[in-house]
């Protein structure tokens, strides 16, 4: 009842306030269709700052109706926050009881927010209500953010379409700016004024808190068409560390190259950062982290060099670690372009328990020398170790989630030909060709185990796991390679290397990782390995030996991790870590995505460790 | 002088014979080959031989191989070779020995002298390379022993103190490390002040001559002069320091829990001392944060007494030595140059322009935040000025004779008769 009366009040204002007030560029919707630049900023304030932009996005209640008033008057189009797919339990709305606790779903871990089912009547309502209220306090439209909820919940996507149906049916001149929801952006594009690209080249990484880089090629190309074909405008916001020029400068590159309106700013957008993209074109090499990884008998540390400064370096580049006040190793890397990483893994042996290590990097390239150092204070019990347990002692992965994956210890290692006669044919190997096994797609599309299906094995020595598998599939349809292999037919593989732990935890973190094998097209795409998480350059994992033959119904493959590359794996008779193979179909001729999953993980989910199968390293 | 280094080097007074050499110009395509040579420390010869590799890709015609020594190898050949005349082209030095070599030395070439600013550098560095007022050398580091001390944070706070503490006076000072000081069963556990190893004692004792207006110098530089009353004043303020309890001389001097040492191991609250010891903290990887704060003043002006710096000369028997000192000036004199190496070694720079341009100030702090409260005293240091035996005077007769003097085995007035007269027997 509380909500309805909200929204009377509404709706009386709407009737007072004019509905389009036209300013000399004609309406806010259309004068979003010549924006150059626009800013999103939810700090409080800074009316000068938001007024040299276009467009400005911030919180509904960060700038008093002055300062709002003050800054349209200057001509820039406001609008205002909503998050039409979760609600966020600081909002007045939501503690004076507007949101039913029954709408929720779950909780947004990164941020404390719930996710809603937006096929609630009441949050649409809401949804309806809240943009009304946003509109009366002079607002020219919302930003509607976490439509992406439908990913992760898509039973809630006919909702999310008819809040946004709605808001344009209700407010026909207010600007809609939709925030990603590229599942849903065919039906919403004709209501919608702007389409927000968030992260178009990076991403950030919320247990770690680091910013990083992300190809999103292929969406970015779909929304370029969709651009095109529709005339929406497109925003690209990216997230970059604010000393990160060439962080900055590769977003707007990117965004610039899609044709998109580019925006950079921090993960907490409470700032307008200055990347000083106007500024000298320098290089600026900084060691930006020092890891260690290790299994509890090796130790790595690994070393990350970029360049963040606007010029690419001519020269190779110069390291020197050093361990307490004794330099242990100088390592050279290449000339590292604007914005490049590059990886410097350093086997450490006998590390004590506590050391100092400090790594410098030379080159006379760069003219900001300062951050060129970086020390990194060890402690031994810091660095987590996954503990070797008995049988009996360690926890394991229920059956609800599927059958145990077997790995046969080896005598010796297995050639990897992607020929899997080597492969024992009494070992304990797995077949997914159910469908209570799809885990992605309609099941009423998989015609069967001639359509996908697969069957696994697992094996492993003192220095290595081996997985070798065959794939039945009828049609075999790849284009793609690398990180976007995902689109055409392949293998995902999820390890979880220290079970114990974290074993309760149900998000994907360093010791995660998915891996992707794409068998190519045995014609012009060649075969491809990938790890996609934890992120890491291609480059830090060639040791990776992997190989693929076509088969009479399929494709079958042969893969060798060394046990360094799976960071925290700890190679050791009838130890147990987490699992889950995953054979993906594209059938489509000349299709780009994903079309059926099947796993022997039963309800697995991207990411989520608990719903993974063991895999026990056998005696 | 950096404790690691200390040792005592006696002098030979060389016995230069031989032969003028003559120091052909290198044509510009000859193929020109040098050596360096330099002591043995990464952090110093790492961004030296990015300098060298730079300088040859600038000039293809030249090669310049560094070799290295152990340190106390390095003193023993540099003693050796010079006089044998098979020393390297260019010569990594300390820059208050140059004056002892420089009839082995190159001078700056001539034409290059004409135009050359001396302004370029601190005086307190330049000076060491500067013999009868002729240039045998450049610094490419600033060595400072006096003016900042390191502070532990966990003691401040745990003693309800201003962290970081911003001292206008001596007192404020004193009263914190008395606060600071911890004695247990009449054994002093913590010292609220360490001002009593080697280098500490002398560099205060001559910038407490410095700061209140006086020197230690006669006025013609013939002869030492520490028998006035500044520096009576001045020992009479140690010994004050004494009195006031924040030190026990006879626990806490150089050779039993030296400052380093004794900061970062808990047993020292505050400690005098130069800011590279701030990287001693890697060996101390539990040890908690710090920080290094400048000391107040006895006068108006941070005054202290610095003996240069480590630097760059070439041979007189190179026959290159114009290539040689084109590589010197290269690696010190040139602003980008110079702050990589200042970066990237972690020391205090020689060259002004580090320090008064705001951008390459900017980059030496966030290499080492140390030297916020460093760089703003340096344009206030002076040269120690020409010693025969500079250690001999520091370590074996000032520090001994002040420590005597603090352990109240002497009176002030003989520590100051038997420095004055000791050090400038080393005159004679």
């Amino acid at each position: 009842m509380k909500a309805l009366i909200h929204f009377l009040i509404v709706v009386s204002l709407l009737l007072v306030v004019p509905a389009a007030l036209a300013q000399d560029g004609g309406t806010p919707r259309e004068q979003i269709k010549s924006i150059e630049n626009y800013v999103v900023y939810y700090g409080s304030g800074r009316v000068d700052d938001l007024a040299r932009y276009d467009l400005a996005i911030i919180q509904p209640d960060t700038l008093s109706a002055d300062e709002l008033t003050a800054l349209k008057a200057q001509g820039t189009l406001v609008v205002s926050y909503l998050s039409i797919g979760e609600a966020e339990p600081e909002r007045e709305w939501y503690l004076d009881g507007r949101v039913d606790p029954a709408w929720e779903l779950g909780t947004n871990e990164n941020w404390g927010s719930r996710f809603i089912d937006a096929n609630q009547t009441g949050w649409q309502d809401l949804m309806v209500a809240l943009t009304g209220e946003y509109l009366a306090k002079g607002f020219d439209g919302v930003f509607l953010d976490t439509v992406d909820t439908v990913d992760l919940f898509p039973q809630t996507l006919p909702g999310m379409i008819e809040i946004i149906r709605r808001l344009r049916e209700t407010y026909p001149d207010a600007l809609l700016v939709q925030n990603r929801g590229f599942t849903v952006i065919d039906e919403t594009a004709g209501w919608v004024d702007a389409l927000m690209f968030e992260d178009l080249v990076t991403t950030y990484d919320f247990i770690n808190n680091e910013y990083l880089y992300a190809d999103n090629t292929y969406v970015a190309q779909q929304m370029a068409e969709l651009q095109t074909q529709t005339g929406i405008v497109i925003l690209a916001l990216d997230y970059v560390s604010p000393d990160n020029p060439a962080g900055a400068y590769l977003a707007v590159q990117a965004a610039e190259q899609y044709g998109f309106i580019p925006a950079v700013s921090t993960i907490f957008l409470d700032d307008i950062p200055d990347y000083g993209l106007d500024g000298p074109q320098e290089a600026d090499i900084r060691v930006q982290s020092i890891k260690v990884e290790t299994n509890g008998e090796t130790y790595t540390l690994v070393i990350t060099v970029e360049n963040v400064g606007l010029a690419a370096t001519t020269k190779d580049i110069d390291l020197s670690l050093s361990i307490g006040s004794e330099q242990v190793a100088k390592y050279t890397i290449a000339a590292l372009d604007i914005g490049e990483q590059a990886q410097w893994h350093y086997e450490w042996a006998n590390p004590p328990q506590s050391a100092s290590v400090r790594v410098i990097a030379f080159s006379l390239d760069d003219k900001h020398p300062g951050n060129n150092s970086l020390q990194y204070t060890y402690h031994s019990e810091s660095i987590p170790v996954e503990p070797l347990l008995p049988p009996d002692e360690q926890r394991r992965r229920p059956n609800e989630n599927g059958p145990d994956l077997q790995a046969t210890h080896l005598e010796a290692p297995l050639t990897m030909d992607g020929d899997l006669s080597e492969w024992g044919i009494n070992w304990p190997c797995v077949d997914v060709n159910q469908a209570e096994q799809i885990i992605y797609g309609d099941p009423a599309t998989w015609t069967g185990p001639d359509d996908l299906s697969g069957h696994v094995c697992y094996a492993w020595d003192d220095n290595s796991l081996y997985i070798g598998f065959a794939i039945v599939d009828d049609v075999i349809v790849q284009s793609y390679s690398g990180g976007d292999l995902w689109r055409g037919d392949h293998v995902e593989l999820w390890f979880d290397t220290q079970l114990q732990l974290d074993f309760d935890s149900d998000q994907n973190s360093d010791d995660d990782f998915q891996v992707g094998i794409s068998p190519g097209d045995f014609d012009q795409v060649p075969p491809s390995l990938v790890i996609w998480t934890p992120a890491r350059l291609p480059d830090s994992y060639t040791s990776v030996e992997f190989a693929v033959r076509r088969t009479e119904n399929g494709y079958s493959a042969e893969i060798r991790f060394p046990v360094e590359i799976l960071s925290g794996l700890r190679l050791a008779a009838e130890h147990a870590i987490g699992a889950s193979f995953d054979p993906s179909d594209t059938d489509t001729p000349g299709g780009t995505d994903q079309e059926t999953m099947l796993s022997t993980a039963h309800e697995s989910q991207w990411g989520v460790p608990t719903l993974w199968n063991n895999l026990i390293l056998q005696d | 002088m950096v404790k690691r280094m200390v040792i005592l080097m006696t002098l030979v007074v060389m016995v230069l014979v031989g032969t003028n050499v003559t120091v052909p110009g290198a044509a510009a395509q000859d193929q020109v080959k040098l050596r360096l040579w330099a002591h043995q420390q990464a952090t110093f010869n790492d961004p030296l031989q990015v300098l060298i590799d730079a300088y040859t890709a600038e000039h293809p015609n030249v090669s310049i191989e560094m070799e290295t020594f152990e340190y106390n190898l390095y003193l023993q050949t540099l003693q050796t070779a010079m006089p044998a005349g098979d020393e390297a082209d260019i010569i990594e030095v300390f820059g208050s020995w140059t004056c002892s070599y420089a009839d082995r030395l190159a001078a700056m070439p001539e034409a290059a002298a004409a135009s050359f600013n001396r302004d370029m550098f601190f005086k307190a560095t330049l000076d060491g390379y500067i013999c009868d007022d002729t240039l045998y050398g450049l610094p490419f580091e600033f060595n400072m022993e006096y003016g900042a001390a390191l502070v532990n944070k966990g003691m401040f706070e745990a003693a309800g103190l201003n962290y970081p503490p911003a001292w206008t006076s001596w007192d404020e000072l004193i009263s914190d490390a008395k606060a600071l000081t911890k004695i247990t069963d009449g054994q002093m556990n913590v010292a609220g002040f360490h001002f009593t190893n080697q280098d500490a004692i002398v560099f205060m004792f001559l910038a407490g001559i410095l700061q209140r207006g006086g020197n230690f110098w006669n006025d013609d530089h013939t002869e030492f002069n520490f028998d006035s009353d500044e520096a009576r004043e001045t020992l009479e303020f140690m010994q004050h320091l004494v009195d006031e309890g924040v030190i026990d001389p006879v626990l806490y001097n150089d050779t039993a829990n030296w400052s380093g040492t004794a900061f970062f191991t808990n047993q020292a609250a505050i400690a005098l001392i130069g800011s590279w010891a701030t990287a001693l903290v890697v060996d101390y990887p539990d040890f908690g944060e710090f920080d290094y704060v400048p000391l107040p003043s006895f006068g108006d002006a941070p005054l202290f007494a610095a003996d240069s710096g480590w630097g760059l000369t070439a041979s007189k028997n190179s026959e290159h030595a114009d290539v040689a000192w084109d590589f010197i000036q290269f690696a010190t004199a040139n602003a980008d140059n110079a702050l990589m190496f200042n970066t990237a070694s972690g020391t205090i720079p020689a060259l002004r322009e580090l320090v008064d341009n705001e951008a390459y100030k900017a980059e030496l702090i966030e290499a080492n935040p140390a030297l916020e409260a460093v760089l703003p005293q340096l344009a206030s240091g002076s040269y120690i000025g020409e010693m025969p035996d500079r250690d001999l005077v520091f370590y074996s007769i000032i520090y001994p004779n002040v420590l005597d003097m603090l352990q109240e085995v002497q009176s002030v007035d003989d520590a100051l008769a038997f420095i004055n007269e000791d050090a400038n027997a080393t005159l004679e």
